[in-house]
Parts: C-alpha cells; structure tokens; sequence
C-alpha cells in the first residue's frame, strides 16, 4: 500500500504539468462519470447518493448500476462523499461499517485511482464512478459522460 | 368493642388506623411505582431505540432486510421491548419495506412509541418508521420488585409512628387517667386531698374536668363542715336536754320525797290525835255534848287522814312505789263497809243513797281490797259532795264470768250539778277541778279522781264519765278480778276475841302519842308492855336478860333505827354483850312501805309488819298469830 501510495504521489507530479486548468485533487471540481452506452445525460444530487451509498442499484431508466469507488484512504473520497453528503467522511464509513456488520453490505468496489476508473467506466457500460476534473471533450471521447459535477465554481 | 382501660382503646384506635394507612399507601405507593416503572421502560425504550437509530435508518436507506432484522433483534434482546416494527415508506429509489418481531413473553396493552426514521446523509428525506412497544410484564415486575420494599418500608414507618403515637398517648394521657383514677378511689366526699394533674393536661378538658371535681370537692368538704359542726350543736342540745331531763327527774323525786315525807310528818301526828279521841270516846262518863264534840273532832281528823292519804298515794305513784296486793275477800261485806260512812252523810243532805249489787255478782274475789274500796270511796264521796237534791245510785254488776275470772261494773251515778263537757277531758287530770271555783265552793285536793284512775289502771281496769250538767253525773269503773274462795277470807274475818295468853310485849316507838297509843291497845287486849325510847333502850332491855315474847318495833327512830336493831338482834351480839332472844318475833311499824322497804326490812330480821295508823284488827291478828307459834294452836 504505502509503495502504491508513493506511486500515486509520484504519479500525479508527473501528470500535474499536463493536467487540464484547475484539475487539482484538493480543489478541483469532481465529475461523476458514466460509460456513455448508459444513455444518461445527467443525475441529480439524490439520484448519486443513492447509487453510492448502497440505495440505488439501479439508474433511473431501469438500466443496472454499479458504482466504483476509490481507495479508502484518498482525498478525493474523502471530498466527494462530504461534499455529497454534508457529512463527515467519519459517518459515510460508520455507515458503511454498520451495514457491513450483518455481513450482508455492498459497498461499491474500490479502484486504485482514477486512471483505473476511467479505464472501469470506458469498458463497461453499467459503471458509474467520479474523477477528478478531467476535460469533457477528452472524456467523451473515451465513451465516457460526465453526469454530475461536484464543487464546480 | 368495649375496653375497661382507655390505653387499650387508643391502641385499638392505633392498630386500625395503621391498618387503613398501610393499606391506602400501599395502594398509593405501588400506583406511582407504576407510573414510574412505566416511564422508565418508556425512557429505557426510547434510549434504546436511539440506539438503534442508525442501524435502522441504515437498514432502510440501504433497503438491507438483514440488517435491519439485526436491529428489531438487538430492540428484542432486553426484556423491556416486547413488540417492534420497522417500516421503510417506498420512494423513488425503494420499494419500501416492513420488519417486525416479538419478545418471546410479555404483552403490550400499551402505547407504542414510535420514532420517524430520516436519512443519515439527509435529515429532511423522511425514510420510514421505528414502532417499539415496551413490554408489559417488565413493568409490572419492575412495580413489583420495586413496591415491595417500599410498602415494607411504608407499613414499618406507619406502624412505628402509631405505636410512638399511642406511647405517647399512654404516657401524657392514660397514665395521668389511670393515676386520676387511683387518687379517685382514695378521696371521699370529706377528704382535704385534691385531685392533681400533670400541667401539660391542666389546661384542656380533663383539666377542666378535674377542677370541677376538687370545686365539688370543696363543697362538699363545706357541707360536710356545716354537717358536723350542727352535729356538734346538736350533741350539745341533747347533752343539755339530758342533763334538763335528769334535773326535771331530781325535782319530781325531790317533790315525790318531800310530799312523802309531809304527808307521813303529818300523819303521824294525827294518828295520834284519832288514836286519842277514840280512846276518849270510849269512855262512858263523858257528857253527851263532849261526845258530840268530839265526834265531830274525829270525822274532821279522818277528813284530813283522808286528804294526807290521797297526797301520800299520790307521791307514790309518781314515784312509781304504788303496790297492788291480790288477796280474797267478800265483796259484798266490803262495800258494805265502805258505804256505810256514806249512809249518815246522805242523810244529812237530804239525799237518798241506794246501793245495789246484782245478783249473778260472785261474792268472794280476788283484788286488791283496799284499792278497790278508795275508788269507791272517791266517787261516791264525789258524787254527794256535788249532789244537792235527789241522790247516788251505786250498782254493781257482772260483765263477764269465767270458771276462774270475773268482770265486774262498779256504778256511781248522781243527780247532781254535773260536768260540762269541755271540762270532762282533764277531769282525771291531777290537781283539776271542773273548775277553780268548785274548789272554792266544795273543797277537796282535786286529787281523788286522778289517784282513782291510776289504781283502777294499776289494776288493768279502765274508768270512766258520762255527764249532762245540771242533771247528773255518772261515774264507772270495769274491774277485771280472780274468783276467790269463802273459805280463805272468812279465816280473816273472825271477830276480836280475847287471847289465850298475856304476852310480855316490847314495843320501841320513840314519840309519846304513839307510845300512848299502842299502850292502850295492847293493854286492853290484856298484855303486858314495856316501852322502849328508841333502838338502843330496846337492845339494853333485851340484853338485861328479861324475857319477852314479841317486840313491836318503829321503823324510823332516833339514835338507831329499826333496821339496825332487828340486825343486832339477829346477830345475838350488841356491844360484846349477848342477845338470849335471837329468834324472838320482831313486828315492823311503819308508816309507809313500799317493797324495797319490805325487802330492807325482812333482809334485816324482821318477820312482819304493820302499818300506821295502827289497826286493832290487825294487831289482834298478829298478836293471835304470835301466840299459836309460841304456844301452839288451840
């Protein structure tokens, strides 16, 4: 883990001079993404909490959903779930810690970082996930749709 | 229920009301142990159920049946939960759902309480509902397990608080009572002790009571002060009415003793002076106008013998010394002789004077003689003293006749001035005339009628009056006597005849007239008298030795009185020398004799008596008597 952990610092100072404007980790703007066979324009702020906290398995056209996650310990979780919620990343892992205790949760899988979920969502068309802002054109381009953005000024 | 000591009572009063106050607070005390056992598995509950709150809004939002199943079990797992449910309300995103469970026992009459469920991530999304009903037979155990020392405690407290209560009760209330009590039972109505009471009850009822009692106290001690002081005074009255009773008594024996001893002074003198003018008549050679003369001298002095008698036999009947002697005799010869006297004096007045006796009359009873003849001579003397034309009627009759008594009427009846009514009640009185002026006009004691009463009562007879005034008067005795026998009385009614024997007579008599007298008749009766001055010229003459053959003997003489010298005779010694005649036969004179003085007499030696005046009859009798024992019967 810590070696993954250097790896991905090592990564992202390597990629930073590359990235789009703003694409920063602690104060960039987070996009949910979907493969673009999912045919979903867009998704309120409810239908996302939903289908990343365990209470949607479904999109909102019937299609079925699987959400990804990152990494436990990786800021942009951290951001994205308080600033979806308005709760403290503390809670959403009590939650899921509770649900998790009768052995019967499912919390979205956990990617290694967002490389790894560009490349989930690129492949497979029921995946959701959230990245760091990436550019709209490059994503779509990849078969890839941005559906939600979070912390966009 | 009735006790006999008040502490029991209180007691009684004290057990029941502890009964009621357990029974009410522990009623009271378990109703609140109740409510609060209620609240607490009310608090526990909802305590509980926030403690699952956000397993279960877990559970909802994440639609997970499993875990939220894990949260009706964990609600479940305490016995203070007996039913809950979760209910997740359908949205765009769920289809709801609906869990329950139920705790294997117990039961839930009561409310459910219900919490609304919200999202974690949102508290405005509304995700469902948690009912829980808390469990009924948690309560009630829990009432149960908490009621139960605190009634214990209730009970103990309350029925502490009653027995200090009624110890309290006894000590500051009984007790006292009790004490009350005690001090009652001793103080009496004249007592000087008080009733005490502690101060703490001075003040209330009992203390009120209490006063009352020593206030009634002290009247009656008052009372009884009043009471014993009268009954001092009254002691004193009566110790006085004593003493007035025993002087009135003294002056009434003084006046009975000095009339006695008057009448018997009086008499004694005229004794002599009849015993003197019938010697004088008996002389032949006086002349016929002397004789007159002193007839006239001797019926005055019998007169007045007449009048001493009636004071005399007064006095003795106040004092009570009045004796009846029961002897036969003839009654006819009797009135005869008592009437004769009368014969003369009718005449003298003009009056006739009839005096019959009925035939069926019994002519010998037994009465006293003597008593009946004064009564006699009383009214008949009465009834011609009061009668100045006509005459009296003497009858007498039968009332009743047995074998062995007899009843008979004596009569007297006049035609004289007769009595008013008024006056008749104090005719028997003593000292009453009809009037005073009848004393004036007729004389007499007032004395007769009263002394006739007591002897005709003396000798169980009664006495009586009927009278119109101005036609007559009719006076009448009932007598009730023994039948006597001829035989008895005719023995005492032999004639004087002359004795077989001159006797040598000693006769002690100390005044002149009565020496003269006694002289006299002894010496007609042909006996030889040697007179004796008084007691101790008597005894010289016994013991110089001569003989004689009776002595008369006076009972009262100077020097030394008959008594001591019958004693001295007796005892055949007088002055170291002896008396040769101790058996000689002493014969008492005596004016006077009452049966003490008869007892006093024969208790000192003498044999009998005869009384004063001195009666021939008599003497003849004793003197014929004396010579049959000296000399044998003819």
């Amino acid at each position: 883990m810590q070696i993954i952990r250097i790896y991905v610092v090592f990564l992202s100072l390597i990629i930073a001079p590359f990235s789009w404007a703003g694409s920063d980790v602690q104060t960039g703007a987070i996009q949910v993404i979907t493969n673009a066979q999912a045919e979903l324009s867009s998704l309120s702020r409810k239908q996302v909490m939903s289908l990343f906290l365990g209470r949607s398995r479904n999109f909102s056209n019937g299609q079925i959903a699987k959400a990804y996650d990152h990494q436990v310990d990786s800021d942009i979780r951290k951001r994205f779930f308080e600033e979806l919620t308005g709760k403290a990343i503390s809670d959403i892992d009590a939650y899921w810690a509770r649900l998790r205790y009768s052995g019967r949760a499912s919390p979205p899988k956990e990617l290694d970082d967002v490389d790894a979920v560009l490349k989930e969502v690129m492949s497979n068309k029921h995946s959701i996930a959230y990245v760091t802002e990436q550019d709209p054109e490059a994503l779509a381009k990849k078969g890839i749709v941005v559906v939600y953005t979070l912390g966009k000024h | 229920m009735r006790f006999r000591h008040l502490q029991h009572y209180v007691a009684m009063i004290m057990v029941s009301s502890a009964l009621v106050l357990s029974t009410v607070f522990s009623l009271i005390a378990y109703q609140i142990n109740q409510r609060i056992a209620e609240e607490e598995s009310e608090s526990q509950v909802k305590d509980l159920m926030a403690a699952v709150k956000n397993t279960a809004s877990a559970a909802l939002f994440s639609a997970n049946e499993t875990v939220g199943m894990d949260a009706i079990n964990g609600l479940l797992g305490t016995d203070v939960v007996y039913s809950v449910t979760l209910e997740g309300f359908a949205d765009e995103f769920s289809q709801g759902m609906k869990l329950s469970g139920v705790h294997k026992e117990g039961g839930a009459p009561m409310k459910t309480i219900s919490m609304k469920l919200e999202s974690i991530f949102d508290a405005e999304q509304l995700l469902g509902e948690l009912r829980v009903a808390p469990n009924e037979t948690w309560v009630s155990q829990r009432t149960h397990d908490t009621s139960i020392p605190t009634i214990i405690g209730l009970i103990f407290v309350i029925f502490v608080s009653c027995f200090v209560s009624a110890q309290a009760l006894k000590i500051r209330l009984s007790q006292p009572l009790v004490k009350l009590r005690r001090a009652l039972k001793d103080i009496h109505a004249d007592s000087e002790e008080r009733l005490f009471l502690p101060d703490h009850l001075k003040e209330n009822e009992i203390g009120v009571l209490v006063d009352g009692f020593n206030e009634l106290l002290d009247e009656t001690n008052a009372a009884f002060k009043i009471e014993r002081k009268l009954q001092v005074e009254m002691q004193d009255v009566q110790n006085n009415l004593e003493l007035a009773k025993v002087d009135a008594e003294k002056a009434a024996e003084v006046k009975s003793n000095f009339l006695a001893t008057m009448s018997h002074e009086i008499r004694t003198p005229l004794s002599g002076v009849l015993g003197m003018l019938g010697f004088a008549l008996k002389d032949t050679s006086i002349h016929d106008k002397t004789r007159e003369q002193l007839d006239i001298a001797k019926s005055n002095a019998t007169a007045l013998l007449t009048i001493i008698n009636d004071i005399l036999d007064y006095s003795k009947m106040e004092a009570g010394k009045l004796n009846i002697e029961m002897l036969d005799f003839d009654l006819y010869k009797e009135v005869k002789d008592a009437v004769a006297i009368f014969d003369n004096m009718a005449k003298a007045k003009d009056l006739y004077f009839k005096v019959h006796i009925d035939d069926d009359v019994p002519q010998f009873v037994n009465c006293d003689p003597t008593r009946i003849r004064q009564v006699l001579v009383n009214l008949i003397g009465n009834a011609i003293k009061f009668t100045t034309s006509g005459g009296v009627d003497v009858q007498i009759s039968m009332l009743q006749l047995s074998k062995y008594r007899v009843r008979l009427e004596f009569s007297v009846r006049d035609t004289g001035i007769g009595i008013p009514e008024e006056d008749i009640a104090k005719l028997f009185q003593k000292f009453e005339q009809a009037d005073t002026s009848t004393t004036r006009q007729f004389g007499g004691t007032g004395l007769g009628l009263s002394i006739s009463k007591d002897l005709v009562e003396a000798m169980y007879g009664v006495i009586g009056v009927t009278s119109v005034p101005g036609k007559g008067t009719h006076f009448f005795f009932e007598l009730p006597m023994g039948r006597g026998s001829a035989k008895k009385c005719q023995l005492e009614t032999k004639t004087l005849s002359p004795h077989r024997r001159r006797l040598r007579i000693l006769c002690a008599e100390d005044v002149e007239t009565n020496q003269i007298i006694i002289r006299t008749m002894l010496e007609n009766m042909g006996h030889e008298v040697i007179i004796a001055e008084n007691g101790k010229a008597a005894l010289e003459h016994l013991v110089s030795s001569s003989h004689f053959d009776m002595i008369f003997m006076d009972g009262r003489m100077p020097e030394m009185d008959g008594l001591e010298v019958s004693r001295f005779i007796r005892s055949g010694l007088w002055q170291d020398k002896t008396i040769q005649q101790t058996l000689i036969k002493i014969v008492g004179l005596t004016a006077n004799i009452s049966d003490e003085d008869r007892a006093q007499y024969m208790a000192a030696g003498m044999d009998t008596f005869l009384s004063k005046p001195i009666d021939e009859a008599e003497l003849h009798t004793v003197i014929d008597c004396t010579i049959s024992e000296l000399f044998g019967s003819r």
